[in-house]
């Protein structure tokens, strides 16, 4: 008996060193600010995709269920055919109300891509990542519509962040709330430097900024441009706080994105930009494909 | 008692079916309706179950399992999760003999202290990656209300898993050799 158990704490240890062996040199090799998708996470991304993609287009059908269903509990039982009936006629206004708001976003989404001079893609946002330390969304584009790695997010209010890992049809994006992504940033009164990095809670640290500056709440921060993933000059957000009391050579600064990440359901991808020679012998025409 | 392999694959499969259900609500349909705030880190609860309640050799390789098809739904990764995965079936093999879980309060109790432990742990990995214990604090306190909804869901989604590793009998005393 006791060899059988000894041989099952042999067993047990190996197969713990094994994995723990495996699991350390994964983490050694895992970069947060970059990463390849493995074959087997595009496997596993194309099959469950579509579903996260089907909740998403649902997401107005949803929230009806749930209004209707809360807005029905306490109703008696002759005034059913009309509450449905007037659910119906609510949803159905809901509906046109939606349609409405998508095509307001739509028209200024478009209208604000026509003012970079860039190729760009439309996409959908189908989902969040499901970690809490990691604030990444999904799009429902990936590198067969041409989506390419480091490639910069923005809407029309500001900057979402940049393309952080690609599937065929489907791709992750590394929001400026994360603190693995850096965003050198500009503010515009004062053209002051600084490096804007995710803190949670939809909120935004810009740092590095020296305490004699004269930066204020309400500053307005925009891309500055070096780095090579963002295009200068979209917004990034706005000053909400600072603290001067804070100890050290540095500001603490507390930035509000410009973009409402409780909102967002669409995006556009900045393609990168062709060679400079190709440009000016055959100029690509701007290109918005439909999310 | 030693299970049946084809029970063991079945068991396996479908707890997987289970873990990519739960990940598409917590990544999609939550989302969807409006809740965004908090992400519901399922993955964690089904490893604490394997860790708690079914003891076998195979039990990392499990967790490895579990923690690849996770890395599909979420940028850490299947390392980070394996590793804290490990660590806690440890700690949870050492406890057993004292761990019940005769009333959902014990679970949920259990379970909460569980995740307490798994969240620092991943917190200071993730700081000893990025050089820098700056966020430490932000990274573990953003997940406390999650953990907190995921130890009230626990008791139901350990019933869950009790039928599909057929652990039920097993009430009060954790730890199912198979």
């Amino acid at each position: 008996m006791r060899r059988i158990v000894s041989e099952s704490s042999k067993i047990k240890i190996i197969n713990n060193l094994l994995v723990l062996v495996l699991a350390l040199y994964g983490i050694s090799q895992k970069r947060f600010d970059l990463e390849e998708m493995t074959l087997f996470q595009r496997l596993v991304v194309e099959v469950v995709a579509p579903v996260q993609k089907g909740f998403a287009n649902s997401r107005q059908e949803l929230s009806d269920l749930i209004n209707n269903y809360v807005r029905i509990v306490n109703t008696s039982k002759e005034n059913v055919y009309l509450k449905e009936k007037i659910s119906r006629l609510e949803s159905d206004l809901f509906q046109m109300e939606e349609i409405r708001r998508e095509n307001f976003r739509l028209k200024q989404m478009l209208s604000y891509s026509e003012d970079i001079g860039q190729e760009k893609i439309l996409a959908q946002v189908i989902g969040w990542d499901s970690a809490n330390q990691f604030k990444v969304l999904r799009l429902n584009r990936g590198s067969n519509d041409g989506i390419r790695v480091m490639s910069p997010v923005i809407t029309h209010m500001g900057l979402v962040g940049y393309i952080y890992r690609v599937g065929p049809n489907y791709s992750d994006v590394l929001t400026i709330l994360d603190p693995n992504n850096r965003v050198d940033a500009l503010v515009e009164r004062t053209r002051t430097h600084g490096i804007v990095e995710g803190v949670f809670n939809y909120r935004c640290a810009l740092k590095y900024i020296n305490r004699t500056e004269s930066i204020e709440v309400g500053d307005r921060l925009i891309t500055a441009g070096v780095g090579g993933i963002y295009p200068k000059g979209v917004k990034v957000g706005m000053v909400t706080d600072i603290d001067r009391e804070a100890s050290g050579m540095t500001l603490g600064v507390e930035i509000t994105p410009s973009v409402d990440f409780h909102k967002l359901e669409e995006v556009l991808v900045l393609m990168p930009k062709v060679a400079t020679t190709a440009q000016v012998t055959t100029p690509v025409p701007e290109t918005v494909k439909g999310p | 008692m030693q299970p049946r392999f084809s029970r063991l694959i079945l068991s396996t499969l479908i707890t997987l079916g289970i873990l990519i259900a739960l990940e598409i609500a917590t990544s999609a349909f939550l989302p969807a309706i409006g809740w965004r705030e908090h992400r519901l880190a399922f993955n964690v609860v089904i490893i604490l179950f394997m860790a708690l309640k079914v003891t076998t050799p195979l039990l990392p390789w499990f967790v490895m399992m579990l923690q690849l098809m996770h890395a599909a739904f979420s940028v850490e990764g299947w390392a980070l999760g394996t590793l804290v995965g490990i660590l806690v079936s440890l700690i949870a093999s050492y406890l057993k003999e004292i761990l019940q879980f005769s009333s959902a309060i014990a679970t949920m109790v259990t379970v909460q202290l569980f995740q307490l432990v798994w969240y620092v742990s991943t917190a200071a990995i993730i700081c000893l990656k990025l050089g820098s214990f700056e966020k430490f604090g932000m990274m573990f306190w953003n997940a406390m209300p999650g953990t907190l909804l995921l130890s009230l869901l626990s008791p139901l989604l350990f019933k869950l898993l009790d039928k599909v590793w057929n652990t039920e009998s097993d009430v009060g005393r954790s730890g199912v050799e198979i």
